[in-house]
């Protein structure tokens, strides 16, 4: 379960060029759900969802995470999470498995299970008949399946992903779904951002609107649509954004 | 220290497989530069014995005036004598290489172009051919007047080299090796670093491994325990191949053109990479700090490039700057390194340098980890963009 309560992201504070990524924005995730951030580029998605990974801390307020406190117990938190997002890369010169096991390895998995975990991913990814062969030398879609993989390694029950359908083909991209659903039914907490509305349309079970640093609506999907009279989520945002005019 | 060497192997895979750390650590050090060394050798020795075969076109005025003088000239077979009347019309006219004007009274006035090789080659051997003549001149005068020619020479000075041939050999030694292999290091250590900082951030694989398990501390120390072994092992095959080059006796510090034999005892070589070991982690721990706060590859590239010059300087300034150095200029980074070697090379280490050059140095290397790791640890510093 992720909780965000009151985070501030401010950029050189007290500089010339200071610029407030995130106002005070709450929000919380529960397992067995897939909450959608939903904003346009730009609209603070990536540096909260970084904050929530503990990449980035936040200025003011508190993520807690399984418990953890993302500020006073990074390490803590960062075994319980999968951080993935649509542009972070692998390395080019590993093999799949090499990768695999490089970052199992980080998070103190034992051999023999290491070596389950792996097999059993590249089950699930399709990928054994790749598992000799380097990253450099895989399509963007298989990147991606190595990438999830990475990701859920250590079986991690809170799940940040970060436009991870960005630029993937058909194939990829429905692999990514169906990697979504199955972990949603696994009963894993899924955060997830997208720009995309049809994305969250099909994949999330409550969203937040995200414009400017600030959540300008938050709810069930169905129930927002109730809401605003609207059929779809696109035309909420717009209602929003006209709105914030 | 389980996921360092963890990160460390990491890296060290990676750049095991990207062929140009083979280049940077293998081909640069123990190839190119011994070839470059022997190429330049077999130039330069042809270009003694070309110049010994030259002979140079020079010009006389007022040749009538001191006939005897172009005789000892001519005798010597080196120049081919050109009469004139004007000095600097003959350079342009009889394309001399310099021209002496004799005076009515018996002085010597040379004209030479102080731009040409060529032409303060043959001034070079003109004066020591009038000099010779102008003690011939003396000793002749003095014979008619029946004197003894030991008035020119009251007494003879002897110089008498008492530096064995191996000291004398780790002296020359101390010129080229230590420059060299500190130009190596750094270099190895800047190809590693720029990989595995500004590189990462490039190739936005720095996330992924940032969310992982693991401490920034370890992931810094691991990055630097990398870029160190780089340039440890670019310091190695760079002592490698100049020793093979130099016992080879085949650059151009063969023992034809010294006159001695030129060794480098495994017991120096060794001495050398292990005082070089603080000074190897100082410029890993320089270079990660430099590539994690810099936006790319490229302005990582810029910063290393400039650091690189004042490595040069330093180390240049070990060759040029002094002749006995004082244990403050074994304070200095990089110097201090250079300055080592020399002394290890010509086989006189001095306790007290050895103390400040080590001891300076891992004050150093501590200092510029700290600072890497800060860069590492400071968010603006990490993502800036």
């Amino acid at each position: 379960m992720i909780e965000v309560k009151n985070i501030v992201k401010v950029f050189n504070k007290g500089k010339k060029n200071e610029v407030i990524a995130v106002h005070d924005t709450n929000f919380h995730v529960e397992n067995g759900e897939i909450f959608g951030l939903l904003g346009p580029n730009g609209a603070g998605k990536t540096t909260t969802l970084r904050m929530i990974a503990t990449i980035l801390k936040p200025t003011t307020g508190t993520i807690v995470v399984e418990g953890s406190s993302v500020i006073n117990e990074p390490e803590r938190v960062r075994k319980h999470i999968g951080f993935l997002t649509g542009d972070t890369m692998l390395y080019d010169y590993l093999t799949v498995t090499e990768t695999l096991k490089y970052f199992g390895n980080l998070y103190d998995i034992g051999t023999t299970a290491l070596n389950r975990r792996i097999d059993e991913l590249l089950v699930m990814f399709e990928l054994t008949e790749a598992r000799n062969k380097r990253i450099a030398h895989l399509s963007g879609g298989m990147k991606q399946k190595v990438s999830l993989g990475r990701t859920i390694i250590h079986n991690p029950l809170n799940l940040i992903l970060d436009e991870p359908l960005t630029g993937l083909d058909i194939l990829a991209r429905r692999a990514v779904t169906h990697f979504m659903k199955t972990a949603k039914n696994e009963d894993k907490c899924i955060l997830f951002s997208t720009h995309v509305m049809s994305e969250a349309e099909e994949l999330c079970d409550r969203i937040a609107f995200i414009h400017k640093g600030k959540i300008l609506e938050l709810g069930e999907k169905e129930m927002l649509k109730r809401k605003y009279g609207c059929p779809s989520l696109e035309d909420i945002f717009v209602q929003l954004m006209e709105k914030q005019r | 220290m389980r996921k360092v060497v963890l990160v460390f192997k990491k890296e060290m895979l990676e750049a095991i497989r990207d062929s140009r750390s083979f280049l940077v650590v293998i081909i640069i050090p123990f190839v190119l530069y011994p070839i470059l060394f022997i190429t330049m050798g077999f130039f330069l020795q042809m270009e003694k014995k070309r110049e010994a075969r030259s002979i140079y076109r020079i010009g006389v005025v007022n040749y009538s005036l001191m006939p005897e003088l172009i005789v000892h000239i001519n005798a010597a077979e080196k120049f081919e004598v050109v009469e004139g009347n004007s000095p600097l019309a003959m350079f342009r006219k009889d394309k001399v290489k310099l021209v002496l004007e004799v005076q009515k009274n018996n002085d010597i006035s040379i004209y030479y172009d102080g731009a040409s090789k060529s032409s303060r080659s043959a001034l070079k051997k003109i004066d020591i051919l009038i000099s010779d003549f102008k003690e011939l001149t003396v000793k002749k005068d003095l014979q008619e007047k029946g004197l003894s020619e030991k008035i020119l020479t009251p007494f003879t000075i002897s110089k008498n080299n008492i530096a064995p041939a191996k000291k004398m050999g780790g002296f020359i030694l101390g010129i080229i090796i230590p420059y060299i292999l500190l130009i190596l290091a750094f270099q190895g250590a800047m190809h590693a670093a720029t990989h595995v900082t500004a590189g990462e951030k490039e190739r936005k694989t720095i996330e992924t491994l940032l969310v992982t398990d693991v401490r920034r501390s370890e992931i810094v120390l691991g990055k630097c325990l990398s870029t160190f072994t780089f340039a440890f092992f670019a310091a190695v095959a760079g002592l490698l191949g100049l020793i093979i080059v130099v016992q080879s006796g085949i650059s151009t510090v063969s023992a034809d053109v010294l006159g001695f034999s030129l060794a480098i005892p495994w017991l120096s070589c060794v001495l050398i990479i292990v005082a070089m070991l603080p000074l190897l982690w100082f410029f890993s721990s320089v270079l990660v700090a430099i590539g994690s706060a810099s936006r790319s590859v490229k302005q990582a590239t810029v910063y290393n490039t400039y650091c690189l010059v004042i490595v040069l300087v330093l180390a240049l300034f070990s060759i040029v700057g002094t002749t006995t150095p004082g244990t403050t200029l074994f304070f200095i980074p990089v110097l201090n390194g250079a300055l080592l070697q020399q002394q290890i090379l010509a086989g006189d280490v001095k306790g007290i340098d050895i103390l400040a050059t080590v001891g300076s140095s891992i004050v150093y290397a501590i200092i510029a980890y700290l600072f890497a790791k800060r860069s590492f640890e400071k968010e603006e510093i990490l993502f800036r963009s």
